[in-house]
C-alpha cells in the first residue's frame, strides 16, 4: 500500500468504530494519516471485544442520524483532506416497512451524510474528497430493507449531485458500492451457515467481501492517485453484479 | 515493498498516452513491464521508456497477436490498452478495422494469455472509455467496441472469477493525450468541450494510469466485472 502515502494528512471516518470504517480507518492511519473516528458508543473503550481496533484514532462520539448531534460535532481540526462516511444502520424482521423506522434509517443513512458533506465542505475544499459507502442496495431493491436500499439509492444520486456541486470548491465525490460483507450489521446474513452458503453459490469469486475489501477502494478514492475521479460509484461484491 | 515489484505486466499499445503513462506507472512501482506497439522499436516513438521491454505487434493481425502470446512466459498482468478510431467509422471496411483493434484483439489476447494469468492468480484491466456508456455519433466503430469491451469485462469476469483471474475496466473521459490532440486545436471548440467536464479541465493519463495500477493491485482483490470512470464528473450529465 506504498502507494497510499497520507503523511500530513487529516481524514474523518464516521463509523469508523467498527466494519468497513474501521478497516478503512486502519488503513489511513497505516499510510499515516491521522485519523478521526465516530461510533455512537460513550468512548473508545467500549469497543473492547467488538472487531473494531481503534489504537491511534482519534474517537468521538456521533449519533449521525442526530441533527443537533451533527451540528454540534467537532473533530477539533481545521481542515480535512478525506471524509468518509461510513456510518449505517439496518432493521430486519421487516420493521423497516414501519414509518418511524424507515425515517430513522433514513436520519442515518442519508440525511446525516448529506449534513456531514455540507458541514465539512469549507473544511475540504481545494484538496479534499467525500467517499460515501453506498451499497449493490444503491442499484438493486432488497426485499425486506426498504428504508435501507432507498437511503443507499439515495446516496449514488447525492454523490453525483454533490460531485457536481462541489466540483468548483476542487473536492472530489465518489461512493463504493459493496456487496455482502462480513461486518457487525450484516452478521445475521452470514451466521447462519446456510444463508452464507447460498450467497457464496452466487458470487464469482465465491467468498462474501471483508471490510479490507472495501477498504483498499474506499483509500484509492480518498487519494489523489483518483484525482480525476468524481461522481462515480464503484461496485466491490466479487463480480456478484457483472 | 511496493505489491507491483516482481510482478510482470504486459500494456498493449503502452509506447504512448495512457498505456504509455501505466508502462510508466508500473516500471515505478517495481514491476517488470512489456509494452507493444506498431512501429518497428521503441526508440521510434517520442518517449521510450528506460527498463522496460518493448514488442513491435500489430495486434489488428491474428497472427501477430499468437505470435506475442508466445513471447509470454508468465505475467502477472493484461493491460488492454491499444486502441483506435477512424475518422470515417460509417464506412464498413473502417468500422471493422476499429472493431478488429479495439474489441477483437482484447478477446483474442486474453484468452491465449488466460493460462498465464491463472497460473499467477493475475488480472486483466481493460481500457473503455466514456463511449463505453455514451453514444459519440461521429465514431459508431468506436462507440460499439468500448460499449463492447464492457460487456466482455462482465462476462470474463464472471468466466473466470473462480480461476482468480480479475477483469474490470477503465473508463477514462477526455485525456489530453496525441490520440484526443486535434480536439484541442480550436480554442472555442475545447472550452465548449470542457464546459461539460464538471472539473474544467482535461484528465492526465497518469490519472487513468492509478486507476488501472489500483484495479490490478492486491487492493482490488474483491473486485471484479466491474467499471470505473475517470472523467472529472463527465458522465453525471
Amino acid at each position: 500500500m506504498g502507494a497510499f502515502d497520507f503523511t500530513g494528512k487529516t481524514v474523518l471516518v464516521t463509523g469508523g468504530s467498527t466494519g468497513i470504517g474501521n478497516a478503512a480507518a486502519r488503513m489511513f492511519r497505516a499510510a499515516g494519516a491521522r485519523v478521526i473516528v465516530t461510533g455512537t458508543r460513550v468512548n473508545a473503550a467500549e469497543y473492547a471485544g467488538s472487531d473494531g481496533d481503534l489504537a491511534g484514532l482519534e474517537y468521538h462520539r456521533l449519533d449521525q442520524g442526530d441533527r443537533d448531534a451533527v451540528a454540534a460535532f467537532d473533530p477539533g481540526v481545521a481542515r480535512l483532506d478525506a471524509l468518509v462516511i461510513a456510518g449505517a444502520k439496518v432493521a430486519y424482521r421487516r420493521q423497516e416497512f414501519e414509518t418511524d423506522i424507515f425515517a430513522d434509517v433514513l436520519a442515518t443513512n442519508l440525511i446525516g451524510p448529506m449534513q456531514l458533506a455540507t458541514k465539512f465542505r469549507a473544511m475540504l475544499a481545494g484538496q479534499g474528497s467525500i467517499t460515501f459507502i453506498g451499497s449493490v442496495a444503491s442499484f438493486r431493491g432488497t426485499i425486506g430493507q426498504p428504508a435501507y436500499s432507498a437511503s443507499k439509492g439515495g446516496l449514488l444520486t447525492l454523490t453525483k449531485t454533490l460531485a457536481q456541486a462541489f466540483a468548483r470548491d476542487g473536492i472530489r465525490v465518489n461512493l463504493v458500492a459493496p456487496g455482502l460483507v462480513r461486518s457487525k450489521m450484516t452478521a445475521v446474513t452470514w451466521q447462519d451457515p446456510d444463508r452464507l452458503a447460498a450467497t457464496e453459490r452466487q458470487v464469482p469469486l465465491a467468498r462474501i467481501g471483508e471490510p479490507d475489501d472495501i477498504a483498499g477502494a474506499i483509500v484509492f478514492l480518498s487519494s489523489p492517485l483518483a484525482s480525476y475521479i468524481t461522481g462515480t460509484s464503484l461496485v466491490i461484491d466479487g463480480g456478484l453484479s457483472a | 515493498m511496493s505489491w507491483a515489484q516482481g510482478k510482470t505486466a504486459l500494456v498493449t499499445g503502452g509506447s504512448q498516452g495512457i498505456g504509455h503513462a501505466t508502462a510508466l506507472a508500473l516500471r515505478d512501482r517495481g514491476a517488470t513491464v512489456i509494452v507493444t506497439g506498431t512501429r518497428s522499436r521503441f526508440a521510434d516513438y517520442d518517449d521510450p521508456i528506460s527498463g522496460v521491454s518493448y514488442i513491435q505487434s500489430d495486434l489488428s493481425r491474428p497472427e501477430a497477436r499468437a505470435a506475442l502470446a508466445a513471447q509470454i512466459k508468465s505475467l502477472d498482468m493484461l493491460i488492454n490498452n491499444a486502441g483506435t478510431g477512424r475518422p470515417n467509422e460509417y464506412d464498413q471496411d473502417a468500422f471493422e478495422t476499429v472493431i478488429d483493434i479495439n474489441l477483437n484483439a482484447v478477446m483474442d489476447l486474453s484468452m491465449r494469455l488466460f493460462p498465464a494469468l491463472k497460473a499467477a492468480g493475475g488480472s486483466i484491466v481493460n481500457v473503455g472509455s466514456l463511449a463505453s456508456f455514451l453514444a459519440l455519433k461521429e465514431t459508431p466503430a468506436y462507440t460499439a467496441s468500448k460499449a463492447g469491451l464492457l460487456g466482455l469485462t462482465r462476462a470474463l469476469g464472471d468466466k473466470w472469477a473462480l480461476e482468480g483471474v480479475r477483469v474490470n475496466l477503465v473508463a477514462p473521459g477526455f485525456i489530453a493525450t496525441r490520440m484526443t490532440a486535434p480536439m484541442r486545436a480550436d480554442a472555442v471548440y475545447e472550452s465548449r468541450l470542457l464546459k461539460s467536464v464538471p472539473m474544467r479541465r482535461w484528465g492526465r493519463a497518469s490519472e487513468v494510469a492509478e486507476a488501472i495500477l489500483f484495479l490490478a493491485s492486491p487492493a482490488a482483490s474483491y473486485i471484479t466485472g466491474q467499471s470505473l470512470a475517470i472523467d472529472g464528473g463527465l458522465m453525471l450529465r
